[in-house]
């Protein structure tokens, strides 16, 4: 019981993960016992999954006999009180409990849904006959007060043969209602997979080849539009599902603006710079990691300041990544550096751009490495000084190291390393 | 190797338009390669690559039919017809699964669709003579399943102190017939050698700039790259073992 709990909660993890649409009313209306199919259980696991947050606890068999007995006694109670013949009562509270007993099993049904083996469990089986039982023998202790002994029982049998027909006719519409059932919950989860994979296309995919359309003179343009549109569907369909899911929020509103094919999650290499004070002082809280307050992994922020940078300078960049640590304040310099190399490799070097990242045992090390004409470090062009203290002295007053490797014909690596505490 | 010979490729790409743009890439920029069959669907390939038994084939990883298995599946069903034929991967996913799926067949590469014809058909060419390729985004995947920047502090000391400890039984092994011995030794680990070419390799570096970085010759680099992609193939390291059993593979 205990490793059936575990398991189905397992697996309804993803399903509702996957679906991650909150509850769902429509799938808590085809809450039936009537048949499971694989689907309809993954459909319940999910919404079980939601309401047993809620805590309800269901009622043990202890409580629920205790209740019935209660009940029943008050009832015969209620009924010798008015004065009604005894068979009659005691008829009346058999009924009572077999049809209560009926129902409350109906609790344990829904409750077990997805332990198939306790529905028809021989406590169960044995717990609805004595229910049945306890129920037809009410209705005749009831009637022997008016009909004698032998006619009651032919008429019990003639009852029970007629309800045995009455169900063999009901059979088949019976059945069709059942198959209809599972074919409908199929179609709802069918429904809202196929609608959330339509608004996210919806909100990314279309709207950048509309914007595509309209700037199809523009192939540079063109081109960055469609690799920014690559790395967000890949990044949906391949990536950590939680930085899709904050970059589809941030993304909706970043289109309805009309801002296109960018989502405003990204923190484009411009704006890095324009929040950068001169001094190069250390700022608090750039690359906000969204709403959620827990540190973000700084492989997740590296991949965003490259895609800005990508998009600001429609130039490929690849991230390659080994290893995870928190962003954390004393990465901040790092982050800025891998931008501004990031940056410099792409207005003056050349395709592959490569940032790799590794994060092993107390440093985090960053390389950008382009394949550009390269440089001579001896003699520094104007546009690289600047460029050479904003790497090399920020990560130098921050503690880490910097280094910038660039030989004519090979192109520009820059290699950074930023010591961590712990 | 190949020289006077031309490169035999099969091509097995569900789309068509891609594939028909493969096949004219190839053709014009390089006489020494030969587009001798193509297919679109698992069954279709496999009788396909049994039929031509092409050097090399380019293998989609997401291609329709079959039991759903896709590249790795072609690569398993084919493997009895035409044993010698290599297979490069090729594909737009770089999901773990995807990438471990293919390796763990018996790819010897795995290249993502934004690549430049001249570099696919270098990585062709690479495959072709027998040696692995490692784009910077697979160099990154094998360090990830089997270097030491475990994401875990503690895996990572776990991992660095046996990678030292293969560092000390790699020289105990005779150097020269490091072959097999070698690999039973340390399958799951790289060693420190092969460890810097990954790195090197996910720095975005060719071989040729990895060999000059190192002191050693490209045949060398070439060498490491294969026996890590032996490992890759061979290892049972928890996440390769887990995308593994997820395309049914082991």
């Amino acid at each position: 019981m205990n490793d059936n709990d575990l398991r189905s909660h397992d697996s309804n993890g993803s399903t509702s993960q996957r679906r991650a649409k909150g509850p769902d009313p429509a799938s808590a209306s085809y809450d039936s016992p009537l048949r499971r199919t694989t689907l309809s259980s993954l459909v319940d696991a999910a919404s079980r999954m939601q309401e047993s947050q809620r805590n309800v606890r269901p009622a043990t068999v202890g409580a629920i006999t205790a209740l019935v007995g209660v009940l029943s006694v008050g009832l015969a109670v209620l009924g010798v009180v008015a004065g009604l013949p005894v068979r009659v009562v005691v008829g009346l509270a058999l009924v009572f409990i077999g049809v209560t007993v009926g129902w409350t099993q109906m609790s344990f049904v829904m409750d077990d849904r997805l332990h198939p083996e306790t529905h028809t469990s021989r406590l169960t089986i044995v717990v609805m006959v004595a229910g049945m039982a306890a129920a037809i023998i009410g209705v005749l202790v009831m009637f022997s007060t008016v009909i004698r002994l032998i006619p009651l029982f032919q008429g019990a049998v003639a009852g029970l043969v007629m309800i045995a027909a009455l169900g063999v006719i009901v059979a088949p519409w019976w059945i069709s209602l059942v198959s209809d059932l599972g074919m409908q919950r199929a179609r709802t989860a069918r429904e809202e997979l196929r609608a959330d994979i339509a608004s996210r296309l919806h909100d990314s995919v279309l709207q950048t080849l509309a914007l595509i359309q309209m700037q199809s003179g523009d192939s540079a343009k063109v081109a960055a539009l469609a690799r920014a549109q690559e790395r967000e569907l890949r990044e949906w369909l391949y990536g950590d599902p939680e930085a899709a899911a904050s970059s589809v929020g941030v993304g909706g509103v970043g289109n309805v603006a009309g801002s296109g094919g960018e989502t405003m999650g990204r923190v484009s290499a411009d704006a890095l710079r324009r929040m950068r004070p001169p001094s190069g002082a250390p700022i608090v809280g750039i690359p906000v990691p969204g709403p959620s307050s827990s540190p973000e992994p700084f492989s997740r922020v590296v991949k965003r300041v490259a895609a800005g940078v990508e998009d600001a300078q429609e130039k490929p960049i690849d991230v390659v990544v080994v290893g995870e640590c928190a962003y954390t304040p004393e990465l901040e310099s790092l982050l800025y550096a891998a931008s501004e190399a990031m940056t410099n490799a792409a207005k003056h070097g050349a395709a592959p751009i490569s940032v790799y990242m590794e994060v092993g045992g107390d440093r985090v090390q960053l390389f950008v490495r382009d394949h550009g004409e390269g440089f001579d470090a001896g003699r520094l062009p104007v546009g690289h000084l600047g460029v050479k203290e904003s790497i090399l002295g920020r990560m130098k007053r921050a503690g880490g190291t910097a280094e910038i490797v660039s030989r004519p014909g090979w192109g520009t690596e820059v290699r950074l390393a930023q010591p961590m505490q712990g | 190797m190949t020289v006077g010979r031309k490169i035999r490729i099969g091509v097995v790409d569900d789309h068509d338009l891609f594939r028909a743009g493969v096949i004219s890439a190839i053709a014009a920029a390089a006489d020494d390669l030969e587009i001798v069959g193509q297919a679109g669907d698992v069954e279709g390939s496999v009788r396909m690559i049994a039929e031509t038994k092409p050097d090399v084939v380019l293998l989609d990883v997401h291609v329709p039919g079959g039991e759903g298995g896709g590249g790795s599946e072609i690569i398993l069903r084919s493997v009895p017809y035409a044993p010698r034929t290599l297979y490069l991967a090729l594909s737009v996913s770089d999901a773990p699964v995807d990438v471990g799926a293919v390796i763990r067949a018996g790819a010897r590469g795995y290249v993502t669709k934004t690549i430049t014809a001249e570099d696919l058909i270098a990585s062709i060419r690479q495959v072709a003579e027998g040696y692995a390729v490692f784009s910077p985004k697979l160099a990154g995947f094998v360090l990830n399943a089997l270097g030491p920047a475990q994401p875990a502090s503690a895996g990572a000391s776990a991992a660095s102190s046996a990678s030292a400890a293969s560092a000390v039984a790699t020289p105990g092994a005779a150097p020269d017939l490091d072959g097999d011995m070698d690999d039973d030794i340390d399958i799951d680990v790289l060693s420190p050698r092969e460890q810097e070419v990954m790195r090197l390799i996910a720095r975005g570096y060719s071989y040729k700039e990895v060999a000059a970085e190192l002191f050693i010759s490209i045949k060398t680099v070439e060498t490491h790259v294969s026996k890590v992609l032996r490992k890759l193939q061979l290892s049972n390291r928890g996440e390769l073992a887990r995308w593994a059993a997820h395309r049914r593979i082991v």
